[in-house]
Formats: structure tokens, C-alpha cells, sequence
């Protein structure tokens, strides 16, 4: 009798240990390689994660896991096993006017510092700095003109400065009402080197850069636009934007901006999920692009 | 009774040990440790008319020094006096990452 109450008791507590798991590491194996200023990670908050799933796996192929077992509410999203996005399931607060969204994380050494030079240069704290097992520290912040970004020190290093592959984030883009003043502000944590790029619509395009590689671009919204709020945009990469959006829309997604040639040549699209959370989708060939030399 | 007594002190002890070692598994949802939730729980402000940017507002990042149209991609207009540091006229424009991944990561888009 003993002996089988034992038994048994391992077995519940073996299966439970077995089923549980962890936000995986950004890197496996680690390298403690980091690059600082690069966007490597993004969360999906949305109060559909079922819908989100059956979206994101139908437009990207990705897969998803179970971050924990029991956990309902969170699962980390895969592109061929590697872990590209985390789906978050919450409830849109009750009597505001508010849209599920992707949180954009950019690469620091040190989160602590990060906030502080956050707050000395107008900045916000939305969720202090907060440590995970296997994935590092992190906080949520605002810039001053109240779009919403985290940032995130990885305990494992950054993924590798390679071409994303189809399916993976490949851009991220700062739409703002003032593109200097937030090329100044990121600038400041993150050690931006910043460019001015030529605009066709007259207003104002700052590419940001680390290690000599573009790492996003914040872009002034035109004067005329008053809809829009600030926030960042990230995009997927993809094969062909016009059958990724044809694809996106048959998911139940909306098609926000048309594809459309963009300065790099090749096709770029805004689209939202069901919940409405947008992204973009952007081509890219895989010739050789310039880079500045380290 | 003697045989009784351990035998319930032996079930007490694995009750406790496995109640123990349980309780490094967390259930209440998130990953930053027993009973923590994860704190990613934002949502936007409301609103966006993306259609108003136009489709001559561009948002990818550049190809080297000059657009498709043979253009050079950095603007000829810098701000007077800039509240950022802006890198050096000489620095060539980058742009992102293309060494191949050392591994296949997926097609993208499902083909139809």
C-alpha cells in the first residue's frame, strides 16, 4: 500500500515538474553576444489568443507553446522551433477605448540604466524592471511622446545579426508626431547613430542605427494625419507582400495600408489581426544590401 | 500501534516532500516564478487611420546610399540644429543584416 501511494506520488509530481516550462532564453545555446539597440522580441497582447494563434499560424506558419502548464493566458510563438514572438491573452479594460497591439522589446545591457536615462529625458515607467528565469530583465516604458516600447536584457545574448528569414520580424518603425525629438530621446538610451533619410511626403525620416546595421526608423507623421497615435509598428518578413496580405484578409485580418513599393524597392503593407493589432509585412530579396563598416 | 504510527509518519513525510517539491512549479499563470503573472498587459490607445500616410510614406529601411530610382537616400535638408546627435555626413547610409541565417527558419507565408 505504501509503496504504491509512493509510486503514485512521484508519478503526479514527476508529470506536473514535466508539463510546466519557462519562457525559453532569446538564445539557445547562449552567446552573450548583445546588440544593443536592436529590436528582439515582440509581444502580442490580445483578448483572443485562440483567434491569435489560428491567425498567426495560417499567415506565418509559426507554432506555438505553452509557456506554462495550466496557463491559458501565454504561449510563445515558433518559426521552424525557434522561439520568434509571445502571445499574451488579456482582457481589454472595461470602459476605455483601447487596441490589442504588439509590444516592440529593443536590446539593453543594462535595464536600470535604461530606465533612468528613460525618465531623465521625459520618459515613463509603465512596468518596472522585472526579472525572469532563462529570459533576462525587462521593463515596459513610454517614450514622452507615449508610445509604448520595452526593453530587454537578455540573460542569453541577442539573436545574431542575420536576414530574418520569412515569417520573422524583420523591421520596426517609429510613428510619431515628432521624429526628432524621438530620435533624440532613443538616442539616448540605446546610442543610436542617427541618419536623416529623403522623404517624398516632406516629412521627416530618421533611420537609427547600431554596429553599423539599421536597426529601425522613426518616421513624423504627416501634419494633415490626425488619427494615429504614437506608437511602434513592427513587420514580418515576407515572400510576396500582395499574396500575404490576400492571405491575411481570408484569416480575418484588415487590410490597413495597400502593398505598395517602399524606398527599398520592394513591397510593404499594413495590415490588423482579428483583435485589430496591426503590423506590417515587407519584402525582401536576399541580395546584398550596403552596410557601414564596424 | 508501533507499526501504525510509522507507517502514517512515512505517508506524512512523502505528502510533505512532494508538497515541497510541487511548489517550485508555479500554477497561477506567467513565468517569473511561483505565483507571479507576467506583466505584459497593454494595450494601445485607440485609433489609427493608416490610410491618411499616403502611399508615398515610407517606412522600410534603405538599400545603401540611393533608393530604387537611383536617388540618394539621405536627405539633402538636415535640421539646422538637430536635438540629436546625427551621424557624420560621410557615414554611409546602413541598412539591415543580410547574411543568410545559419539555419532554414520556414517559408513565410503558407503557399496556397
Amino acid at each position: 500500500m505504501l509503496k504504491r501511494i509512493l509510486i503514485l506520488g512521484i508519478a503526479w509530481a514527476a508529470a506536473r515538474v514535466a508539463t510546466s516550462s519557462e519562457l525559453p532564453p532569446l538564445v539557445q545555446p547562449a552567446t552573450q553576444d548583445h546588440h544593443v539597440g536592436k529590436v528582439v522580441w515582440a509581444d502580442l497582447v490580445t483578448p483572443d489568443l485562440d483567434g491569435a494563434r489560428r491567425f498567426y499560424a495560417g499567415l506565418f506558419g509559426w507554432t506555438f507553446r505553452d509557456v506554462r502548464a495550466g496557463d491559458k493566458n501565454f504561449v510563445v510563438a515558433l518559426l521552424d522551433g525557434r522561439p520568434v514572438a509571445g502571445l499574451v491573452q488579456r482582457p481589454v479594460p472595461t470602459g476605455e477605448r483601447r487596441q490589442p497591439a504588439w509590444l516592440t522589446f529593443i536590446s539593453v545591457l543594462d535595464v536600470g540604466e535604461a530606465e533612468k536615462t528613460a525618465l531623465a529625458h521625459g520618459g515613463k515607467v509603465l512596468s518596472p524592471p522585472r526579472a525572469y528565469p532563462k529570459r533576462g530583465r525587462q521593463a515596459i516604458l513610454a517614450d514622452p511622446q507615449g508610445a509604448v516600447f520595452a526593453v530587454l536584457q537578455s540573460s542569453s545574448g541577442d539573436p545574431a545579426d542575420v536576414l530574418a528569414s520569412p515569417g520573422d520580424w524583420i523591421w520596426s518603425s517609429l510613428i510619431t508626431r515628432d521624429a526628432n525629438a524621438g530620435a533624440a530621446f532613443y538616442q539616448a538610451i540605446f546610442g543610436y547613430e542617427v541618419f536623416e533619410l529623403a522623404s517624398d511626403d516632406g516629412s521627416e525620416h530618421h533611420l537609427l542605427a547600431t554596429d553599423g546595421y539599421a536597426r529601425a526608423s522613426a518616421n513624423s507623421l504627416p501634419t494633415n494625419v490626425s488619427g494615429l497615435h504614437t506608437h511602434w509598428l513592427n513587420f514580418v518578413r515576407v515572400v510576396s507582400t500582395n499574396d500575404a496580405v490576400a492571405k491575411a484578409v481570408a484569416l480575418g485580418g484588415r487590410v490597413l495600408i495597400e502593398p505598395h513599393l517602399d524606398r527599398h524597392g520592394g513591397m510593404v503593407a499594413i495590415v490588423a489581426d482579428p483583435s485589430g493589432a496591426p503590423f506590417g509585412m515587407l519584402e525582401w530579396s536576399d541580395s546584398e544590401s550596403k552596410e557601414v563598416g564596424k | 500501534m508501533k507499526i501504525v504510527l510509522r507507517y502514517w509518519l512515512i505517508i506524512g513525510l512523502v505528502a510533505g516532500m512532494l508538497t515541497v517539491l510541487s511548489g517550485c512549479v508555479a500554477t497561477t499563470g506567467g513565468y517569473g516564478g511561483p505565483a507571479e503573472v507576467y506583466e505584459v498587459d497593454y494595450y494601445e490607445s485607440y485609433g489609427y487611420d493608416y490610410n491618411r500616410l499616403g502611399p508615398r510614406y515610407h517606412v522600410a529601411p534603405p538599400r545603401g546610399d540611393r533608393d530604387d530610382h537611383g536617388r540618394p537616400n539621405r536627405a539633402e535638408n538636415r535640421p539646422a540644429q538637430p536635438v540629436y546627435r546625427p551621424a557624420p555626413p560621410s557615414r554611409p547610409v546602413p541598412s539591415i543584416p543580410t547574411q543568410p541565417h545559419p539555419e532554414p527558419r520556414g517559408s513565410g507565408e503558407r503557399k496556397k
